[in-house]
């Protein structure tokens, strides 16, 4: 995936990027897996501004998807720090760049959030549960959605 | 370390506490891939 000039423009202009290999020397690998509490390779962590874990990668995915969780875990670190305006748009750019992704129901639901949460507005919460009525119907997201129909 | 216009750093302890400190997104990649 990292020779994907896509994912390489994203890692390059929003992260410090740093790698730990398992036969790095020294104790490296332990101790960093240790003190962030990873238990498997491949594993990609998205810290925020705090060094706060947001997002997390376990097991190889495909490139698009690759793609969607790193602007996923962007998109967290914004609704976190009570960034809501630019963690909804993240979140809805993400759905209409990478709809077919895995990431894109939860970022559905997590941009009706950040709607909420930056306005007050528990309309952004129905809107968000009908729009699951049309698209990810299926997803776990969608189940979760649903009891905002009424808000 | 370049990889493909990525400069991974592999000093890790010392990069994620300066990440913390410049205010900076890390991403930490672990892996057990032929280097």
């Amino acid at each position: 995936m990292y020779p994907d000039e896509r994912v390489v423009r994203l890692v390059t202009t929003e992260f410090v990027p740093i790698r730990v290999h398992v036969r790095d020397p020294d104790g490296l690998y332990a101790r960093v897996s240790e003190r962030l509490n990873v238990h498997w390779t491949p594993t990609v962590l998205v810290l925020d501004e705090t060094g706060v874990e947001r997002h997390r990668i376990e097991g190889f995915v495909p490139t698009d998807d690759f793609l969607a969780q790193l602007k996923l875990g962007l998109a967290k670190s914004s609704l976190q720090r009570g960034a809501f305006d630019d963690a909804e748009r993240r979140f809805r750019e993400l759905v209409v760049e990478h709809p077919q992704s895995e990431s894109a129901p939860e970022a559905l639901y997590w941009a009706g959030v950040s709607k909420y949460k930056g306005h007050n507005d528990a309309g952004a919460l129905a809107q968000t549960a009908l729009a699951f009525t049309t698209q990810y119907a299926d997803s776990v997201w969608a189940k979760k959605a649903s009891v905002w129909r009424a808000a | 370390m370049a990889e493909n216009g990525i400069v991974w750093r592999r000093d890790a302890e010392k990069a994620l506490d300066d990440a913390t400190q410049q205010g900076k997104r890390a991403l930490v990649d672990f892996t057990a891939a032929p280097m």
